[in-house]
């Protein structure tokens, strides 16, 4: 022990006496550690830290979605766990407490705050029974809307309040750190289980399951159980379900159903900061072999006073860790100030946010990789000079081979270095290109000059069919003649916006299996001027008219590709489509260019067979027989979206007093929006990337310097003997260009297992893409030539006289 | 061969301006083996070094075979080194990771010679100086005097008109010191010019001519007997 504190305080007495060397070395270490502490303080917080409820354990959720209908059975049936569901993307419009405010809700079965084990902080929740219909008008909300909107008032249970037009009595008042299942959610309201209306009940919601396992019981045991439930709910189905539905559904902890695939980026990153990591290692192990090297004579002076090699090692492992220790004090501190950089570098709808922060845990991970990392980059200097210590206590003929072999692990440390750099820089390479790509999708429509608007009145609004269409006529005709506005239209499923619209369809002329006899489409519903303004262009038949918006003439237009599937080689205009379970086909009047509507990669969801657009009239209905409440206006114009807002809301308030105007934003910020998830991975991995590439760039730079240092006789004796500058230069440029193109051999091949990891990942380009490969290696030649030439040049000034001056 | 016409050295340092060679007139014959003595720091391998056009930084004048060495740039010197000077060091300055053949072939690398002429050169000088059985071995495995056998065979491979030596046997013992020399004589006998420097009246004995250098004024030249002592260096 007595040791070990020796150690310790002669080691920190050498690290304040060289302390250019310590700042260098604990930068390093810092830039390394600091970057894995914040990626690791996102995986801890996100994939990692328990569910913030009782027993978290126990929590799990079904990787199926279900509509009420199939969910009531399941919470009658399976035993092995206690189930719960939720809706996801509904909102209300609150009014008349203060404006008209639109809320993000979630519709919950009676069970959900129970199952979770979550506690109100006023009043109660739900209890068994109040997600039937007839007794379901509660609400609960969020802490922060009932500290914004309710002023924090203690004697707000039992009041009601106006929601979506409908009045409910609130319950209670959730916590402010209870944000399930999204920190947006600001009320939970029941789910209305209505069996006699059967689309709903069967064709609604599509909600994810969370259930709590009954003690005793396994996950293996409820997903067999939730298994045998599946095999029988197709049953129960009004109508035939496609076999695919839920069919490898299982049943996972929580903690990983809610995170999805931000897994597989986060542990991508994660092992980007390793590398970096890696990298910060080796270029701090050859600081320390060459200042091992200055200190050759203070280990034979130990060797020969008896200090074992062993002894020696240690005295120097001692020295690193507290160098990493150093390290990774800046390193926490890097990451505290990064981390909140960090969240607003990811996309807002990143699970578990929230639950982000430098805590214990990431204290813990921060002070573990310091000690691992000191001993990483400590062993080999360590044990280098251990032995070499040894053999300059016993004799000098041995120096010449300790400094070949220090010499060939330096070189090996600056190749892997170089290697590393080019697997993170190729895969950036690769994220880049995907990301180009994803960017410069046609994605169908034009996005310049246009700001976009949702107005959603409540539902209640809409049951009087002809009010609705006549308030959004009204709309429209009064923005279009508004200051500034070129055109102004309707959609109710904004291209990119997040958000799905869907409709079974029976289709003129197609026999489907069993599963797709009505299949799915993508139905937008769409004022006249939408396409025009949208800039899609019309492929064959023609455009609504203002005399479709009546709904006398039961018309359709289809997307492209929609129509080639299902009628392919003919002529789609005029054939006949009709809404599931509605007696009135409607005729194909028109065949438009497709459009990525549900993302940059896709028109549609993977469960969609198509695109179809109606007119906005009264037979404009979604599913339920309604016609669609919340549309999104689309307006050309040259203003700006505060200037459009502002107009808005005078328009619409002069029109409904119960329609709020949100979202209002260009559509390039729509798009912008719909590729912010790879966006910030790219930015994420490249900022690694350039990181490790600078390390790795220091660390040959920093070699071959060390190598000119001490071959400086050898060069001068070169020149003595004829060698031209141009040879000295040859000579240093020759040994950086092997450590580089060992490097970057090495660094491709492991990029091309890197690259298969980030599959995934990538789009329109392909893991292996010739292109990244070749040009990243090239660039890195280029840049690593670049490195070597400031040593080469002071090579080639080196002067013969001095350097054999001790003749 | 050689003619310095009042050349001089000097450096400068904190305390003030050091001169090592004070307006040294020297003319050096072909076919000569001079021997440079003097006491430490009397400027002996400084003027070894200009000889070897391995310094630059001299004033005078420098004669080479009727070329004039002080007006040509560092390239030119470089060159005219490269084709007519050899130089042996007394610590050998053999390259550790390099085997005795690749030792030798050094000075020839820098030249444009043929690879295969180069081997044939590198073949016979190994043959030459009998050490054609060592050809593979690295210094550190050579005894000191083997060592310079090296030195020397590395110094005269390219067959240099000039030869210059600066303390070639400083770190051999008198067995290995006498064969060096013995080698120089041969060399000498064979047409080379050869400047030594050295502190051993036995190896000064190998020469044709000493010159003695003190406090970097030549006071001495067996060729010259009646060249005398400066004036500051008497009075001191």
């Amino acid at each position: 022990m007595n040791g070990l504190i020796q150690d310790v305080r002669f080691g920190i007495r050498q690290l304040h006496k060289s302390f250019g060397f310590t700042s260098v070395a604990a930068f390093t270490i810092a830039l390394g550690i600091g970057a894995n502490t914040a990626i690791f303080s996102l995986v801890s917080g996100i994939l990692l830290r328990p569910l913030p409820y009782p027993r978290p354990a126990e929590l799990v959720s079904v990787t199926g979605t279900y509509p009420k209908g199939a969910f009531n059975a399941m919470r009658e049936q399976v035993r092995s766990m206690e189930v719960a569901a939720y809706a996801e993307g509904h909102e209300y419009n609150l009014t008349h407490v203060g404006d008209p405010v639109r809320l993000t809700g979630t519709p919950v079965s009676s069970e959900f705050f129970s199952v979770l084990g979550a506690r109100p902080e006023l009043g109660r929740t739900f209890v068994s029974g109040e997600d039937a219909t007839g007794n379901d008008r509660y609400v609960i909300l969020s802490h922060n809307l009932w500290e914004q909107r309710f002023a924090a008032n203690t004697n707000v249970v039992g009041r009601s309040i106006e929601l979506e037009g409908t009045s409910r009595q609130i319950v209670g008042v959730m916590p402010a750190n209870f944000q399930f299942p999204s920190p947006k959610t600001e009320v939970w309201v029941p789910l209305h289980n209505d069996p006699s209306n059967q689309v709903e009940y069967w064709a609604g919601d599509f909600m994810p399951v969370l259930g709590r396992l009954r003690p005793g019981t396994t996950l293996a045991q409820a997903t067999a159980e939730v298994r045998l439930f599946q095999s029988r709910v197709f049953g129960l189905f009004p109508w035939t379900m496609p076999k695919a539905w839920n069919a490898d559904v299982s049943v996972v902890e929580l903690r990983s159903g809610m995170v999805g695939n931000v897994r597989t980026r986060l542990l991508l990153l994660l092992g980007a900061v390793g590398l970096v990591l890696l990298i910060a290692c080796a270029n701090v192990a050859n600081l320390m072999l060459s200042r091992a090297a200055t200190r050759a004579k203070e280990m034979g002076i130990r060797s020969a006073l008896g200090a074992a090699p062993r002894r020696i090692a240690r005295q120097l492992l001692t020295e690193s860790v507290l160098l990493a220790l150093i390290g990774a004090l800046l390193g926490f501190a890097l990451a505290g100030t990064g981390l909140s950089a960090l969240k607003a570098a990811l996309p807002a709808d990143t699970p578990r946010l929230q639950d982000v922060h430098l805590d214990w845990r990431v204290l813990v991970f921060t002070g573990a990789l310091a000690i691992v990392t000191g001993l990483a980059f400590g062993l080999a200097p360590a044990l280098q000079s251990s032995k070499a210590a040894l053999s300059e206590a016993l004799n000098s003929a041995g120096r010449g081979a300790s400094v070949a072999v220090s010499r060939g692990l330096r070189g090996s440390l600056a190749t892997a270095e170089v290697a590393l750099s080019v697997m993170l820089v190729i895969a950036a390479g690769l994220l880049i290109r995907s990301f180009w790509a994803l960017s410069h999708v046609d994605p169908g429509f034009r996005a310049d000059r246009i700001v976009t608007a949702r107005i959603t009145p409540n539902q209640s609004f809409c049951a009087d069919v002809e009010r609705c269409v006549t308030f959004y006529r009204n709309v429209v005709d009064q923005v279009r003649t508004s200051p500034g506005v070129s055109a102004a239209a309707l959609v109710n499923t904004l291209p990119l916006g997040g958000r799905v619209s869907k409709r079974s369809l029976d289709i003129e002329g197609f026999v489907g299996s069993n599963d797709e006899k009505s299949p799915l489409f993508w139905l937008d519903v769409v004022t006249p001027d939408y396409f025009r303004l949208m800039g899609i262009p019309l492929l064959s038949g023609r455009a609504f008219s203002s005399a479709d918006e009546t709904g006398d003439a039961a018309v359709v237009i289809i997307a492209a590709s929609s129509a080639q599937r299902f009628w392919p080689g003919q002529n789609a205009l005029g054939k006949h489509v009709r809404f599931s379970r509605e007696s009135e086909w409607r005729t194909v009047v028109g065949v438009i260019n497709d459009v990525r509507a549900y993302d940059l990669q896709h028109n549609t969801p993977e469960f969609m067979r198509g695109t179809i657009y109606v007119p906005y009239s009264p037979k404009a209905t979604l599913e339920g027989g309604r016609v669609p409440a919340e549309m999104t206006m689309v307006i050309q114009t040259g203003a700006d979206e505060g200037q459009v807002g502002a107009m808005l809301h005078r328009t619409i308030a002069g029109l409904s007093a119960e329609a709020p105007v949100t979202e209002v934003k260009t559509m390039r910020t729509v798009i912008s929006e719909a590729v912010a998830t790879p966006a910030s991975t790219t930015f994420l991995f490249s900022s690694f990337a350039g990181v490790a590439l600078i390390l790795g760039i220091v660390g040959i730079y920093g070699v071959l310097s060390f190598l000119v240092s001490k071959r400086r006789k050898e060069i001068g004796l070169r020149m003595a003997l004829g060698a031209r500058r141009g040879d000295i230069l040859l000579l240093v440029m020759r040994e950086g260009a092997t450590f580089a193109v060992v490097g970057i051999a090495l660094g491709v091949a492991g990029a091309a297992f890197l690259a298969k990891l980030l599959a995934t990942q990538l789009y329109g380009v392909s893991p292996m893409d010739t292109v990244t490969y070749a040009s990243v290696a090239a660039s890195v030649s280029v840049v690593t030539m670049a490195a070597c030439y400031v040593p080469a040049r002071r090579a080639m000034q080196v002067d013969p006289l001095i350097a054999l001056r001790n003749d | 061969m050689i003619e310095l016409k009042n050349l001089e050295r000097s450096y400068k340092t904190p305390a003030g301006q050091t001169w090592v060679l004070r307006r040294v007139n020297l003319e050096i014959r072909e076919g000569e083996f001079i021997t440079v003595m003097g006491p430490s720091g009397a400027g002996k391998s400084s003027l070894l070094n200009v000889l070897a056009l391995l310094d630059d930084a001299w004033e005078g004048e420098y004669w080479f075979r009727e070329e004039a060495v002080h007006q040509m740039k560092r390239k030119q010197r470089a060159e005219l080194a490269k084709r007519n000077i050899g130089m042996v060091f007394q610590s050998y300055h053999l390259l550790d990771d390099l085997t005795v053949q690749e030792n030798i072939d050094l000075p020839l690398s820098y030249k444009d010679i043929p690879r295969k002429e180069r081997q044939s050169l590198v073949a016979d000088t190994l043959d030459r100086f009998q050490i054609v059985a060592k050809k593979d071995l690295y210094p550190s495995q050579l005894s000191g005097g083997q060592q310079q056998l090296v030195g020397v065979a590395r110094a005269v491979i390219h067959k240099p008109a000039l030869l210059l030596a600066d303390e070639p046997t400083g770190n051999l013992h008198s067995g290995q010191a006498k064969e060096i020399m013995e080698l120089f004589r041969e060399l000498n006998q064979q047409g080379t010019t050869i400047v030594q420097v050295t502190h051993s009246d036995a190896n000064a004995a190998y020469g044709s001519r000493t010159i003695q250098l003190r406090d970097g004024w030549m006071v001495g030249d067996t060729a010259n007997p009646s060249l005398s002592q400066p004036a500051e260096v008497s009075a001191s």
